[in-house]
């Protein structure tokens, strides 16, 4: 019987490696051998997706590595998660993320979502072609900590600004960060706005909320 | 106030005066010295200029921009800088376009122009817009008659005179769209009508002040060999994008910009000349704007379907306009389905790191000679002089021979070879060593992207019209970009599919003969208005499951 490194190891390379097919195999094998599924998405899948984004950032990985890679780690995800304890369940950082209103364009979104989701943070999606309004009521629906906003044309930009704007005159802006990304937004537009972050990629994406949330990196959970 | 001193090129120093405080992207691009494709949001570090007062502070993206000497030098990006006090500017050197493609194919047809002359029984003449009378002009002036047939394009503009008695083009003439400093793709034209006071009209002002230019320009290449005045142009057709056409006629164009992309107006268009846009020619003429589909696929690309005559002929065939948005259209036995997907800017040597427009300098062509560890790069040089960058010919050229040569995985990634070197992390296929020029990985993934919007648009339009890549008998590639390029790049770097090489046809500037065909015929005009209601538009990111077609169609 293999160990419970091995398994682990197993499970991150297939990640990595883009395995999609082999992964909910090795979970299985994982299970049936009696290791804890919280360490197994843990040190195994989420590990593998790290591994993947530090690949992303080297420059060696792209965005279709990106998604087949989440595949394979969502694959894992659907073997282990029934398994987890009740009581390993915990509280999450809550994001709500969205293209914003005029453009549906969603593919840099989704990316962002998934890497935040690997990285242990409980996604609220929007879609696309979002109403304004519905990012701030959504986030004080669930008592957002987060809200991300993309956008790929420059002339729906003015709405990311009015979110802003909303969420002050409601009083909830120092209840939760704002970020934002897309192709036409810089540094300095999120500056201008007020916003408490942008990020160039989704993997700085992940970097950037840990920060503001003041986390050395979550952890996935159930 | 600051004093601005800018030492030009030539020798020639030239000061100003500017309110302190004003971004320097936008006092010098108000005074058309420079134009960057992000319209100055500090995205494409392609607003270079040398600061030549000392200590100026720099910023991280100019880090990444510059070299350490360079930025020592003083190089800076002049859209991160305010005018703080009196200020010393080099501009980097101009370029210019060498050429800018003016013609294009032309199909045959039959000469009778909507606009015509003939004589009343008071020997008068009548001037006829079909079978409408628009004037009455004393005397004989039928000898007088003479139309205009432009393509506006977003980065180019081109006119040509016509003799509206024979079809015969007098003199071509062609500037850069003035419009630039605006921005350089649609989406930012578009939001700077919507977020600036009059910024439709300011626009308008400017597309009209390159006609007139040009207008002076036809009139005067020709002046040596005929006596045409501006006022014996009677016609004006206009071949444009939807939203070179809003902003010509001064319609405001925001709708277009947002959700679902409508629109204010997709029929053809007539405005008066002198009454509307207050041209030079005469009272009588008329501007006649060739029909879009929708929003992104404008009277450009109708005029490429009518003068390739897409519509009426038997078999099957892919018409593609290749720029920052990749438009196209698939004919199916006449049958039509138009689609427009946004490529970015990469395809035209922006957001690469050794990109610069096909000019003098710039690289058009790479070949890889030898194979495994003893390749080396041939480049041709567009003025065979010392390359600068690589232009949009070159680049899809180099991509297509690494991915030839096995240097690049289907990935996109860069394997190991003598001359992928990896520099600060990063990696890079070395091009030209001695002139410092490279294809990064990260350029390569700007490539990826814009070469997986085309080929997921293609893609998905032979997939709606229920057919496969075997069954297209031809592809059209039309605009300014094709003109260097070579099939084997299309299809080499991906693009394109591989099966489709043998049938690429190079047609040129399209937009153009589509609207010279509208000034010539009456007919061919009914025909466009006809043919433009009957494509259907696929909007593609509103269609489920096209993400998955675009990521993998990135894939070389």
């Amino acid at each position: 019987m293999k160990s419970k490194e091995e398994l682990l190891k197993e499970l991150s390379d297939c990640v990595v490696e883009m395995k999609d097919n082999l992964v909910g195999g090795v979970a299985k094998e994982y299970i049936e051998a009696g290791y804890p599924a919280l360490d197994g998405i843990t040190e195994g899948l989420v590990d593998g997706m790290q591994r993947t984004a530090d690949l992303y950032e080297q420059e060696e990985y792209f965005i279709p590595e990106l998604l087949i890679c989440s595949d394979a780690m969502y694959n894992g995800l659907d073997v282990l998660r029934p398994h987890l304890e009740k009581t390993e369940s915990r509280e999450k950082h809550k994001v709500v993320i969205g293209v914003v209103e005029g453009d549906t364009h969603d593919i840099g979104k989704n990316l962002v979502r998934i890497m935040l989701e690997a990285a242990g943070y409980e996604m609220h999606d929007l879609g696309r072609d979002v109403a304004l309004r519905s990012f701030v009521d959504k986030a004080k629906e669930i008592k957002a900590d987060v809200i991300a906003m993309s956008t790929l044309m420059s002339t729906t930009m003015p709405g990311m600004s009015q979110v802003i704007e909303m969420l002050i005159a409601e009083g909830l802006r120092d209840k939760v960060k704002v970020i934002v990304g897309g192709a036409p937004i810089s540094p300095t537009f999120a500056q201008k706005i007020g916003a408490d972050g942008y990020s160039a990629t989704a993997v700085e994406a992940v970097k950037l909320v840990n920060r503001l949330m003041g986390v050395e990196s979550e952890k996935i959970g159930a | 106030m600051a004093k601005v001193t800018i030492n030009h090129n030539n020798g020639i120093v030239s000061a100003y005066e500017s309110d302190r405080a004003v971004n320097l992207y936008q006092f010098l691009a108000g005074l058309k010295l420079i134009d960057a494709p992000c319209g100055g949001a500090g995205g494409c570090g392609k607003c270079k200029v040398k600061i030549l007062n000392p200590h100026v502070a720099c910023q991280e993206k100019e880090k990444e921009t510059f070299t350490e000497a360079e930025i020592a030098e003083g190089w800076r990006l002049a859209c991160l800088h305010s005018i703080a006090e009196d200020i010393t500017l080099a501009l980097p050197p101009e370029e210019v376009l060498t050429e800018i493609i003016s013609q294009g194919y032309l199909r045959d047809f039959v000469l009778k122009p909507h606009i015509a002359k003939r004589l009343d029984q008071n020997g008068n003449t009548v001037v006829m817009a079909g079978q409408e009378i628009i004037g009455i002009e004393q005397s004989d002036t039928r000898n007088r008659l003479y139309g205009l047939a432009i393509d506006i394009g977003t980065t180019t503009i081109v006119a040509g005179l016509i003799d509206l008695s024979n079809g015969q083009e007098l003199a071509s003439i062609s500037c850069l769209n003035g419009q630039k400093t605006f921005g350089q793709d649609v989406i930012t034209r578009i939001n700077y009508a919507m977020t600036n006071t009059n910024g439709t009209l300011i626009q308008q002002k400017t597309i009209l002040q390159d006609l007139r230019k040009l207008i002076k320009g036809v009139i005067a290449q020709c002046s040596r060999d005929y006596t045409i005045t501006s006022k014996d142009i009677y016609e004006i057709t206009v071949g444009g994008n939807n939203t070179m056409i809003h902003l010509l006629a001064g319609i405001d164009p925001s709708s277009m910009g947002v959700s679902p992309y409508l629109p204010a107006f997709t029929g053809a268009l007539v405005l008066k000349a002198v009454k509307d846009l207050h041209l030079p020619v005469s009272e009588f003429c008329l501007v006649y704007c060739l029909p879009a589909v929708s929003a992104f696929v404008g009277g450009d690309i109708t005029a490429g379907i009518l003068a390739c005559g897409i519509h009426q002929e038997a078999g099957n065939t892919l018409f593609i306009d290749i720029g920052t948005n990749g438009e196209m259209v698939l004919s199916r036995n006449g049958r039509l389905v138009a689609c427009s997907c946004a490529a970015g800017p990469a395809l035209e040597g922006m957001n690469i790191s050794c990109g610069v427009r096909a000019a003098e300098g710039a690289i058009e062509d790479v070949q890889l000679r030898g194979s495994g560890a003893d390749i080396v790069v041939e480049v041709s040089v567009i003025g065979n002089v010392k390359p600068t960058g690589l232009c949009g010919s070159g680049l899809l050229a180099a991509v297509a021979e690494l991915v030839r040569t096995g240097i690049l995985h289907k990935s996109g990634r860069l394997l190991e070879h003598p001359l992928v070197e990896k520099v600060a992390g990063k990696k890079r296929f070395v091009i030209d060593r001695d002139n410092e020029i490279y294809l990064t990985q990260q350029d390569i993934r700007q490539v990826q992207l814009a070469k997986g919007a085309i080929l997921s648009g293609i893609q998905t339009m032979v997939q709606a019209a229920g057919m496969d890549f075997s069954e297209i008998d031809r592809v059209l590639v039309a605009g300014q970009f094709g003109a260097h390029l070579k099939a084997e790049s299309l299809t080499g770097s991906g693009l394109i599919p591989r099966e489709l090489e043998s049938v690429i046809t190079y047609v040129g500037n399209t937009s153009k003969s589509g609207a010279y065909l509208c000034l010539l015929s009456t007919a061919e005009r009914e025909t466009v208005e006809k043919v433009a209601g009957q494509v259907s538009y696929i909007e593609l990111s509103h269609l489920e499951g096209f993400d998955n077609v675009f990521v993998k169609a990135m894939e070389f």
